[in-house]
């Protein structure tokens, strides 16, 4: 059916109140009023995102949950007449663990009251799927399930009996493909005889270990006694008896006694009274958990599953072969001693091939665009007779060097980030990671720390975000710490041109080509092993007490869906990442242009401290100049060169030189620089401070300013420590010939 | 000519002299605090231990000479903690409340180091020996609520709480306990360091579950989660054991995932008491449970077979070799099999039997 066809329909049953039912009316974010709210829980990999854009057609907010560092997606949509706030929940294995994911998605269900939450399941691992869904059966009764990825399980020959799964776990299921949209309405049905109360649900309630059941029926009535309001008692009482430290800090400090004190009202609890009982409540609390057996956090997660893999056989009609043998000829070849490394090199190299040529000419379009806007806007200026520093601090500092990122910056992104993202989505990267583990493990990092460094190469800040996908806290410090040792996108034009004009113009001309690639690729392989050296240097220092739990898991090859890939890797990666570097770069070109136009005893200022800082630069095989340029441009790394150019020919603006004949003049023979300088100015290129932008998101993802600032020395002190030893080397070895 | 130079010399040393000073003054007087709190430890230990507290023995101790230790102990009574009866140093109760907030600190914060974090149970006792300095009463006292009251410290001291006075150490000596019979470890002795480290590198930690094979006045030979280890006399003497729990037992038997071949289901009987903190939820979430149904589906080549990737529950997950190890398997009898756990015992049971 074609979409006209399709809106024709849809117009035509408009009125009919049973065939209105199918259609969903996608709201986007316009959730200003909403009738329901409905909370979308599952695992990682189930396609949960899939089905809330689905519902929501691609148009969501996207932010971070308030405090964490976890995302958070919400829409909205119509169905029957009522308008419906959707909310992405965390994807997570369980609710027990208490990392940051769970305790958002726990307390959302909990807390944030949605009118119901959709628990997103994996038809084709019913058990591991299972495990979830129970723990959620515990905290809600308004629950319905979407089984989802029908079509994969029916692919590998899974038969699931879900009439007997919904009586099982006593709430609706609804078998759908989220990725075609077979089900939704069926789903949306479901959802709105829940909310409206036309369905009751009588949700399962796992069998408890013996001890752990005994303490929980005799600290149920002390809970209700205490919180009158609470809808499950049951599960606050296994939560407390647990240890729970977010539930033990809501009772202790009163907040709980604030959701739940009062019966009718939640707003108005009784502040004097209510913290007491709660402090009663928690002394029984402790005095029954003396009596519990010593593993029972082990057996409660034991009776969960067990209950998961009753259930999961009783409702499996046919098992079907664990993996479709075309799956695992592909993991056998990807993960081959032989083959599994060619093929993820050259995977690599083609992402990068086509982002470096299909970056080339819209880049170059942008760069035209933007800078015949600048003409055309100090022309504009000069014409209303504005005087030559505003038009000059604005079109040829600000403008300019918000322009040099944006045209430099933005086609990379756009073209690396859905490549990675597509790659991600197949199930090929979980693969890349497995691979290269035995690497990462002995320097005490995670196989998963390959992905977040290819994406930083892309940008720093985006591999620093990326680090979400690790887990393990250590782990993930470790991603985020080391990642700027791995040139992104900013720095590439650094290292290429240093690699042609300089290395490779000392080696005959045929060689040359090879020599300026071989460079750069050289250049890149010393920041790869300096991630690994400082990897197991934090290992053993720094993060020696962090805790670490290392697991990987590799979801089934699946088909990504393109649409929404370019849709989130664009609006979550590059436009953010982008957004920042412009916050950034446009007053870095203010500086620069002020530095460099403002004279004191007839040198500019920007040459004053050029002087005062050449003695440090030679130390370390550069010039004051270089360092300079690295200084003003710790807000964007692109525009280092532009800058040393402008400083070296006295330009009152950033500027670029056409033709590497001239640039090779303008280095070598007005500022003197040698093979050494280019050798020290590469080095310092791959390993110094990250920009501005990473920083402050290592500060965001990490919460602390310590990290911040160790993300921000750590490659700045290795840098400063190679190129000195370099350039001693060198020139004592020069000296020496 | 050479006056400002001078002056700029002068404050420069003044800047740094009266910090420098301030420093050093703070700083004796936080290890005089700390010196008090370790003799405090000391006497109680002495308590506990009913040995004589003689200030030579707080002398020996905490390695000072008998006339800082006699100072020490006078400088404690003039602050109210201890009192002289005979030749004996006596905890009042202001000595003895400040006593126990010392070891409770410590303790606790030994816990929180090997639940909650990486660092290896070798260096906790050394750095919660400086944090119990540190930690304030209501430091202590989040920290507690915050493990969840735990009653043992890792090594199996008990951790006291205020108001109960003396809490029994619990097990019998490990060169008492009768051949063949599995037992736990609950406590090992965590002074002095050097042997402490030794009974760590055999792999017992409290929570292990091992069986005496055979004893000799040099030492014994234990059978400890499928390995064995022979330990020396002086070595057994610092570990105390208790009954194994009955459901326990399965962990002794010799396979875990790590030794599985690849395309072999198993299933899991336990997971080591070594696996702790996150990774032990972590494993559970992911469905490595007792009785979970587990086969190794592919090797990493490069790293060879570090990581596994394991199917559990119709999902595909890695692991790296050192966590396979601690997780214990059986082979698949009965080719439906439910949750019960009558074959693992009688695997269990067979690998005990002498050979």
């Amino acid at each position: 059916m074609n979409l006209r066809t399709k809106q024709r329909v849809r117009t035509m049953l408009q009125h009919d109140c049973d065939a209105c039912a199918l259609f969903v009316n996608q709201l986007g974010v316009d959730v200003t009023q909403w009738d329901y709210v409905v909370a979308l829980a599952g695992n990682p990999n189930t396609g949960k995102s899939t089905l809330f854009n689905r519902l929501t057609g691609l148009k969501q907010h996207v932010g971070n949950w308030p405090g964490k560092t976890v995302k958070r997606a919400e829409g909205g949509f119509e169905f029957n007449a009522k308008r419906y706030k959707i909310v992405d929940l965390p994807g997570t294995y369980s609710l027990l663990s208490a990392s940051v994911e769970e305790e958002v998605a726990r307390d959302f269900i909990l807390f944030g009251r949605p009118d119901v939450v959709v628990v997103v399941m994996d038809a084709t691992a019913l058990e591991r799927n299972l495990n979830l869904a129970l723990q959620i059966l515990e905290i809600t009764d308004r629950v319905v399930i979407a089984l989802n990825l029908m079509d994969e399980a029916k692919r590998k020959g899974i038969q699931i009996d879900h009439h007997r799964l919904a009586r099982e776990l006593g709430v609706p299921v609804v078998p759908i493909v989220a990725r075609t949209g077979e089900g939704i309405s069926y789903l949306m049905q479901a959802v709105e005889d829940v909310v409206e109360g036309r369905v009751t649900t009588h949700p399962r309630r796992v069998a408890l270990e013996p001890s752990l059941q005994k303490a929980v029926d005799e600290l149920i009535p002390h809970i209700t006694a205490a919180l009158p309001a609470v809808p499950v008692p049951r599960w606050v009482a296994i939560r407390l008896l647990d240890g729970d430290p977010s539930m033990e800090a809501a009772l202790r400090t009163g907040w709980l006694q604030t959701q739940w004190g009062n019966g009718t009202d939640p707003a108005a609890p009784s502040p004097t009274t209510e913290p007491d009982r709660g402090e009663a409540l928690w002394q029984e609390v402790v005095t029954l958990r003396q009596a519990l057996a010593e593993d029972f956090r082990d057996r409660l997660v034991e009776s969960i599953y067990e209950e998961a893999s009753r259930i999961s056989r009783a409702v499996i009609r046919s098992e079907g072969s664990p993996a479709t043998s075309w799956e695992q000829r592909i993991d056998r070849i990807v993960t081959h001693p032989v083959w599994g490394l060619p093929i993820m090199l050259f995977g690599l190299a083609v992402a990068f091939w086509i982002t470096i040529v299909g970056a080339n000419y819209p880049s170059e379009l942008l760069a035209r665009v933007l800078f015949a806007i600048e003409e055309r806007g100090t022309a504009l200026f000069q014409a209303l007779g504005i005087p030559w520093w505003i038009t000059g601090f604005f079109w040829q500092g600000v403008y300019r060097g918000w322009a040099w990122v944006v045209s430099v910056m933005t086609p990379p992104m756009a073209i690396f980030f859905p490549i990675f993202t597509i790659l991600e989505d197949l199930g090929y990267l979980p693969r890349v990671a497995f691979n290269l583990d035995w690497l990462f493990k002995r320097v005490g990092a995670h196989g998963k720390q390959a992905l977040t460094m290819t994406m930083g190469f892309g940008c720093n800040a985006a591999g620093v975000i990326s680090a979400r996908i690790i887990e393990s806290p250590r782990e993930r410090l470790i991603a985020i710490l080391t990642n700027n040792f791995v040139p992104c996108n900013g720095r590439w034009p650094t290292l290429i041109m240093l690699g042609t004009v300089f290395v490779a113009a000392s080696f005959p001309a045929g060689l040359a080509a090879f020599v300026a690639a071989g460079s750069v690729v050289v250049a890149v392989i010393v920041g790869i092993l300096f991630t690994f050296i400082s990897s197991w240097l934090l290992t053993r220092t720094l993060l020696r007490g962090e805790a670490s739990a290392f697991t990987l898991e590799l979801p089934p090859y699946r088909r990504p869906d393109i649409k929404r890939i370019l849709y989130t890797s664009i609006i979550d990666r590059t436009i953010f990442v982008l957004w920042r570097a412009i916050m950034m770069s446009a007053p870095a070109g203010g500086l620069i242009w002020l530095l460099a136009n403002i004279s004191v005893g007839g040198t500019s200022l920007a040459q004053h401290i050029a002087g005062f800082l050449d003695p440090f630069g030679r130390l370390l095989g550069m010039d004051g100049v270089i360092l300079l340029a690295y200084i003003i441009a710790i807000p964007a790394n692109e525009i280092v060169v532009p800058t040393i150019i402008m400083l070296y020919t006295g330009a009152g603006a950033m500027v670029e030189v056409e033709g590497l004949t001239a640039l090779r003049a303008l280095f070598v023979d007005q500022a003197g620089w040698t093979l050494l300088t280019a050798v020290s100015l590469m080095l310092f290129a791959v390993m110094h401070n990250p920009c501005s932008t990473t920083i402050l998101t290592i500060w965001k993802e990490t919460g602390s300013k310590k990290w911040a600032a160790v993300g921000a020395l750590l490659p700045l002190g290795i840098g400063v420590v190679v190129t000195f030893a370099v350039a001693q080397t060198w020139r004592l070895v020069a000296g020496l010939m | 000519m050479f006056w400002p130079i001078g002056l700029l010399v002068a404050i420069g040393i003044l800047a740094l002299g009266i910090p420098l000073a301030w420093r050093l003054w703070e700083s004796y007087r936080v290890r005089r605090r700390e010196t008090v709190e370790d003799a405090l430890k000391v006497l109680w230990d002495c308590v506990e231990r009913q040995t004589p507290s003689t200030p030579d023995v707080l002398a020996g101790r905490l390695r000072l000479s008998l006339r800082a230790a006699v100072r020490l102990v006078q400088h404690m009574s003039e602050h109210g903690l201890v009192r002289m009866k005979g030749s004996q140093v006596r905890l009042t109760p202001a000595g003895r409340a400040l006593a126990l907030h010392v070891l409770r600190a410590h303790r606790l914060w030994e816990r929180y180091l090997s639940d909650n974090t990486a660092v290896p149970l070798t260096d906790i006792h050394r750095m919660a020996d400086k944090a119990e300095h540190r930690l304030t009463p209501a430091e202590v006292q989040r920290l507690d609520a915050h493990m969840g009251y735990p009653r043992r410290d890792p090594h199996g001291d008990p951790i006291p709480r205020e108001g109960e006075e003396h809490v029994a150490r619990i097990g019998t000596p490990l060169t008492d306990w009768p051949l063949g019979q599995p037992a736990r470890i609950v406590h090992i002795e965590d002074e002095p360091e050097a042997m402490f480290a030794q009974i760590l590198a055999e792999g017992l930690t409290p929570g292990t579950d091992v069986v005496i094979e055979e004893r000799s006045p040099e030492g014994i030979h234990l059978k400890v989660e499928g390995n064995d280890v022979w330990l020396a006399a002086v070595l057994a003497a610092h570990i105390h054991v208790m009954p194994a729990p009955q459901e326990k037992r399965t962990a002794l038997s010799a396979m875990t995932l790590a030794d599985v071949p690849a395309g072999t289901p198993v299933r899991v009987v336990g997971l080591s008491s070594q696996v702790k903190g996150l990774l032990r939820r972590r494993l559970l979430d992911l469905g490595f449970t007792r009785g979970a149904v587990v086969e190794p589906v592919l090797q990493s080549a490069f790293g060879r077979g570090d990581p596994t990737a394991y199917r559990v529950r119709g999902t595909v997950v890695a692991l790296r070799r050192e966590q396979a190890r601690h997780i214990y398997v059986e082979p698949i009898t009965a080719p439906n099999g439910g949750e019960n756990n009558e074959p693992a015992d009688q695997t269990a049971r067979a690998n005990h039997a002498p050979a």
